[in-house]
């Protein structure tokens, strides 16, 4: 089986300063690391690969980039490739899917794909769903956990609030694991000495087979960097009718409105009966029953 | 003329999702100024009744696509219901909830289109007479920018969830609502999802928990939280605190909920010991029902409070914990009762439904 692996090397968000007035990032301070997802799927593609199978890394980006793939060698990726076009300094998400998935093409398909599920920069998280839709396969995003079965992956996906969800997907497929799916084990000495000798091929537009005219997807006119604050949110309006003082009192509440609540007081035994009463009322014991 | 938003609706647990209502607000604040129409796709197995909501939000016109092989999420299965319908419609934008499921299908559709994509917005707009805008945030909410395509261009995007909340309903004149059964093969999706599992109350955020039992100073010690903990395992609900009991030690750092820990959402937020300082009420803002019990009647969040209890809560809690079992038994008797299972055993048969309805 032949495992390809995506990686991209992003600014640690932990260097990124933000300059308060204009929202623009300040790059003589950003530090570049390995996305922490694609280092988790990096990880689970080396678990997964049997004897005979092999796990091919592949980038997106100018010189600078060959570092998370020395990274990859250095942890036992078999081989790796860097795609790159020096005129079109993009990384957007329609380009980049559209360059790997030429890129897996032309070098072999692969029996399965695992990215990394979203990036800390753009954080966007569309890549792989893009590479699968240009290979024509099937994808699966935010996936936690992942078994192999024949021609079948078994897995374990995040859902909103806490939520998780089983299911399975056909290969060949895309799978993009969360950073926190697998934990990137550490490179040997050997290996990152062998990593920091090795050549790292690199794939220009015409090796794909592809013209600059391809990369034409509809971009935005304007990008303008804002100051980065939240955006009021609808919230509870103060009765007009009600004297100045208590609106105020509503407002300086914290979003929490004078509730028309009740207040009990008593023996602890009608407390609690009161409680149990309010909580059957709303509704609140029947689905954890 | 008016132009077409569409907006994807989302289910859980057969009702729309709050971000799906979101969405449904942000199209009807561009509809009112520009006189659009919003059309409300609302794929799913049964849920038609749902549409009557999407309307009573601003939806013009909702199409129910409704099939039993859409009950479980499938990025192919949504693509196959969801594409003829969004090429028929021909929307000037399609908006939808900023989700891991629309991560997926939406993605690909925006590839198979190429249309661009923009995810974690926090502001959809049409500015002059046709151009998208959009606000949305990279680098973890810390970035902002805005962005404007050439007029006309179709785009595609996913309102971050939370960003606007919802205002009281904007429903049109009239609404259209339709129901279509489309043609679907559940055995060529290639991705399926068998099951969802329910979050682990005792392990989830407290930012995702839907309920939350809260120790305050009045708690007393590791003892009073212990039967806390009781309670919530009873109500399925997820252990959190204020900033005095966290620092305490009795409660784990992440668990504080307050200006500088956790701001929460729960359905259901019972506080104990709580006085109601502004810092933890500044964190518990969004909960929609609240339940305090504390010996002060003077204390704000009695006040705050939908039930306010006024007793010692070391007498409350166990009392309770007592009551709400036997409640809780009560409730699942006559279900068990009323279960068609004529069989021999009767406990054993009782079982049976009940294991099997839990994930």
């Amino acid at each position: 089986m032949r495992i390809a692996v995506c990686l991209s090397r992003l600014p640690d968000p932990k260097t990124v300063e933000v300059d308060p007035i204009t929202g623009e990032i300040d790059a003589s301070r950003t530090l570049y690391v390995l996305n922490p997802a694609d280092a988790a799927a990096l990880e689970i593609a080396l678990e997964l690969r049997a004897p005979g199978d092999r796990v091919t890394a592949l980038t997106v980006g100018s010189e600078a980039a060959d570092s998370v793939l020395r990274d990859a060698l250095a942890v036992g990726a078999d081989d790796v490739l860097r795609v790159w076009e020096e005129d079109r300094a993009t990384t957007r998400p329609l380009v980049t899917s559209l360059l790997l998935a030429t890129a897996l093409r032309t070098e072999g398909l692969p029996d399965l794909v695992v990215c990394g599920a979203r990036t800390l920069a753009g954080g966007s998280g569309k890549v792989p769903a893009l590479i699968a839709e240009n290979l024509g396969w099937p994808a699966v995003t935010d996936v936690l956990e992942l078994s192999l079965h024949a021609a079948r992956v078994h897995f374990q996906r995040r859902l909103g609030r806490g939520g998780r969800s089983e299911g399975e997907v056909t290969l060949p497929a895309v799978l993009a694991v969360q950073a926190d799916a697998a934990r990137l084990r550490y490179a040997t000495l050997p290996g990152i000495m062998r990593a920091e000798r090795a050549a790292i091929p690199v794939r220009h537009l015409p090796d794909l087979g592809l013209s600059p005219l391809d990369l034409n997807f509809p971009s935005p006119t304007f990008r303008t960097p804002m100051p980065p604050y939240a955006r009021p949110r609808e919230v509870f309006i103060p009765d007009s009718h009600l004297p100045p003082h208590e609106r105020a009192a509503q407002i300086t509440s914290a979003g929490i409105a004078k509730r028309s609540g009740k207040v009990v007081e008593g023996a602890p035994e009608e407390l609690a009966d009161a409680i149990v009463a309010f909580l059957a009322e709303q509704g609140f014991l029947d689905r954890s029953a | 003329m008016s132009a077409v938003l569409a907006v994807v609706a989302e289910t859980d647990h057969g009702e729309l999702t709050t971000p799906t209502l979101e969405c449904v607000a942000e199209a009807r604040d561009i509809a009112l100024e520009r006189g659009d129409r919003i059309h409300a796709l609302l794929p799913g197995s049964g849920v038609a009744p749902l549409a009557e909501e999407l309307a009573a939000h601003g939806a013009d016109r909702v199409t129910v696509i409704d099939h039993e092989a859409l009950a479980q999420f499938s990025a192919d299965g949504w693509l196959a219901a969801l594409e003829p319908v969004l090429k028929e419609a021909r929307p000037a934008l399609i908006i939808g909830p900023d989700s891991e499921y629309g991560r997926t299908w939406l993605a690909r559709l925006s590839g198979r289109w190429r249309m661009p994509l923009v995810t974690s917005c926090s502001r959809v707009r049409v500015v002059e007479d046709g151009y998208p805008e959009a606000y949305r945030f990279t680098h973890d909410r810390r970035v902002h920018e805005r962005l404007v395509w050439a007029r006309g261009t179709m785009a595609g995007f996913m309102l971050a969830p939370g960003v606007r909340g919802i205002g009281p309903p904007r429903p049109p004149e009239h609404t259209e609502i339709e129901i279509v059964t489309p043609k679907l093969d559940p055995t060529s999706f290639r991705d399926r999802i068998f099951r969802t599992l329910p979050p682990d109350p005792s392990t989830v955020d407290l930012t995702d928990a839907e309920r939350i039992v809260g120790a305050g100073l009045g708690v007393g010690g590791p003892e009073g939280m212990s039967q806390l903990q009781q309670l919530a395992d009873l109500l399925g609900a997820t252990l959190g605190g204020t900033r005095v009991a966290a620092d305490r030690g009795w409660l784990a750092q992440n668990r504080f909920i307050g200006t500088t820990g956790k701001i929460v959402s729960p359905k259901l937020y019972l506080a104990f010991g709580i006085s109601g300082a502004g810092q933890h009420v500044a964190g518990i803002g969004n909960s929609e029902i609240i339940i305090a019990v504390n010996t002060d009647r003077t204390s704000p969040l009695l006040k705050m409070a939908d039930l306010g209890v006024i007793g010692d809560l070391h007498e409350i809690v166990p009392l309770l914990v007592r009551k709400l079992e036997e409640a809780m038994n009560e409730r699942a008797a006559p279900d068990q009762a009323s279960t068609p299972s004529p069989t021999i055993e009767p406990v054993s048969s009782a079982m049976v439904p009940d294991g099997a309805e839990r994930p």
